[in-house]
């Protein structure tokens, strides 16, 4: 029987723990504000002897992420994290990584993309990584993202996917909360042992050799990439074979998006990371008005929870789409088009609208919220007109 | 009980400077509360992350869960661990601030002196000569625990003992911090015992 306790912790210090409850074989590290902190805890167990981790300090992200997919064809369980202009530089290889269905973890420590330079949350950085084909969750606080990080282990291996798990820079990563730990044999249990043979054709089997990252030409480039799209369909059924297993052990069940008083919701707010507790709050606020109103969580984004997302808005007039990151193209975020799309097969067919909120760091409030319901509520009734699909929630003209 | 201290969340604002302990105070406040079984938040707003400039952070302490993410706009308490704050940033300090707003300043000037300057005739403020005695107990202008050791005295919030928990605790786990820790458990109980209410 799992053991937990509640201490108080940021959310670097619980992705640090996870990382040493996990004892990854593989960890690359290169700085970056807000992940350094992180990976600044996880080097003083690798100092202590507490970990076996091999802590490879490389000279720049896209090395890191090179240095990650070494190691995971070799067979080793390996992590890294970065964030912001970090990821940017890391895009590359997080094809090549996926490319070749190798389990990794990325923490990404949500930061802005410059110019203007800012080392605060936005999900730009995120969305950067939205099509290389890795698995994606958003974690609100830190006790999700310790327990994501726990469940990404396990996704990534049986999915042979690699996996992001993102929580958001500053916001959560150095704020002090309650955090729940199971204890590490728990841990271990979960994730079971490492071992080059508990992926298939690891590169260090050298009985059985293989080659990784080889030439496709025209005639099969297609078709690998057609297996992959097969396959990362089937990552769904994975995650909630995770999830389910996971809330075994922690008592604590995820599912790929959470329900906010959306029962008999007629306006529904959508986002995802830490700005879904400040969403409750704003929905608590409004139905104590006598609003009825609802909010919806994204924890899985890639693969994009289409189907869930449908049936929470089956029901609803209009829905506030909240996009912590711009995508400058006419129509809105990449959150709100993944909403849309979402609906394409639904009979009901609610009003959405975009608003942009969170860039750089940008304070979030609860009536800021509560002022988007209304204007959908307002778009929804014919009082009010638009012009565009996608506003901006905070800003000063 | 006061007004500001008699409900289930207790939103704290604290503002310092960068480089004397103002986050670390408001995590430690936190933890512990978290370390008694209630729930705790602190949520430092970083700027460019100098010392020396002001620093301002947010903290909750709640019978329940605390959902919210948005920095403390309305809080019950305001601790300024830096007393030329108030000739610099007296307008953020007040904002949202009403009459039952308690006050805990770090600073060697009378009374009388604080209230003209915030404008705060008739709140509650305690007043602590914090950083006096981090200079007496290890020789640096960081006044962090002694302004913790006030802060368990004129509220209540935490109690000391959780406090020296704490404080140990962390202490201990730096290998930069721990020979420091005699010295600041002295300045914790120095500011719980020194720090008084203002009339």
């Amino acid at each position: 029987m799992a053991t937990k306790k509640v201490v108080a912790l940021t959310g670097n210090q619980a992705a640090a723990e996870a990382m040493r409850q996990i004892n990854f074989d593989v960890a690359a590290v290169y700085p970056i504000s807000p992940q350094t902190e992180l990976m600044g805890f996880f080097a003083e167990y690798v100092a202590n002897g507490e970990v076996d981790t091999d802590m490879v300090a490389v000279e720049g992200e896209h090395s890191a992420m090179a240095a990650c997919i070494g190691a995971a064809a070799a067979g080793a369980r390996t992590i890294t994290a970065s964030a912001g202009p970090g990821i940017a530089y890391m895009v590359e290889n997080l094809y090549i990584a996926s490319g070749m269905r190798l389990p990794i973890v990325l923490l990404d420590v949500n930061r802005a993309l410059s110019a203007p330079l800012s080392i605060h949350c936005d999900h730009a950085d995120s969305m950067l990584t939205r099509d290389t084909s890795w698995i994606s969750l958003f974690a609100e606080n830190a006790q999700e993202a310790y327990h994501h990080i726990l469940m990404a282990v396990k996704i990534s291996e049986k999915a042979m996917f690699p996996i992001i798990v993102n929580y958001d820079g500053y916001i959560v990563s150095h704020s002090i909360e309650n955090v729940e730990l199971l204890d590490d044999e728990t841990v271990q249990n979960f994730v079971g042992p490492s071992g080059i043979h508990r992926i298939p054709y690891p590169l260090l089997d050298i009985d059985h050799p293989v080659t990784y990252g080889a030439t496709a030409q025209p005639d099969y480039y297609t078709e690998c990439k057609y297996q992959q799209h097969v396959d990362f369909l089937k990552v769904y059924d994975i995650v909630r074979e995770v999830f389910d297993e996971f809330a075994e052990i922690s008592g604590k069940k995820y599912d790929f998006i959470e329900e906010y008083q959306t029962e008999d919701a007629e306006y529904i707010g959508i986002s995802m990371g830490s700005s879904f507790g400040t969403l409750k709050d704003a929905v608590d606020k409004l139905r104590a008005q006598g609003k009825k109103v609802g909010a919806v969580k994204i924890t899985l984004f890639r693969p994009f929870p289409r189907k869930e997302i449908a049936k929470a808005l089956s029901k609803a007039k209009g829905v506030v789409v909240l996009d912590r990151a711009d995508s400058f193209d006419g129509i809105g975020g990449p959150l709100f088009k993944d909403v849309a799309a979402s609906l394409s097969d639904s009979e009901n067919k609610p009003l959405l609208h975009n608003f942009i909120y969170g860039l750089g760091g940008r304070e979030v409030h609860e009536e800021e919220f509560m002022k988007a319901f209304e204007r959908v509520e307002r778009l929804e009734k014919g009082i009010d007109t638009r012009e565009n699909l996608v506003e901006y929630l905070q800003v000063r003209e | 009980m006061a007004v500001a201290l008699n409900k289930p969340t207790i939103e704290v604002r604290w503002h310092g400077r960068g480089g004397q302990g103002t986050v670390t105070a408001a995590k430690m406040l936190s933890s512990a509360a978290i370390i008694r079984g209630k729930y705790g938040q602190a949520m430092p707003e970083f700027g460019l992350e100098r010392s020396g400039t002001p620093v301002k952070v947010s903290t909750r302490i709640s019978e329940n869960p605390i959902n919210t993410r948005a920095p403390v706009e309305e809080p019950d308490i305001v601790i300024i661990t830096d007393p030329s704050l108030l000739f610099t940033i007296k307008d953020v300090i007040v904002k949202g601030t009403d009459e039952n707003t308690i006050f805990i300043v770090n600073t060697n000037f009378p009374p009388e002196k604080v209230r003209q300057i915030l404008g705060i005739p008739n709140n509650e403020l305690w007043i602590v000569n914090a950083s006096q005695i981090a200079l007496d107990e290890f020789g640096r202008n960081i006044p962090n625990t002694a302004v913790l050791g006030a802060v368990a005295k004129a509220t209540g919030i935490v109690d000391l003992d959780s406090l020296k928990q704490e404080i140990t605790e962390s202490f201990e786990a730096s290998s930069k911090l721990r020979a420091l820790l005699p010295q600041n458990l002295k300045a914790l109980e120095r500011g719980y015992n020194e720090v008084y209410k203002a009339d």
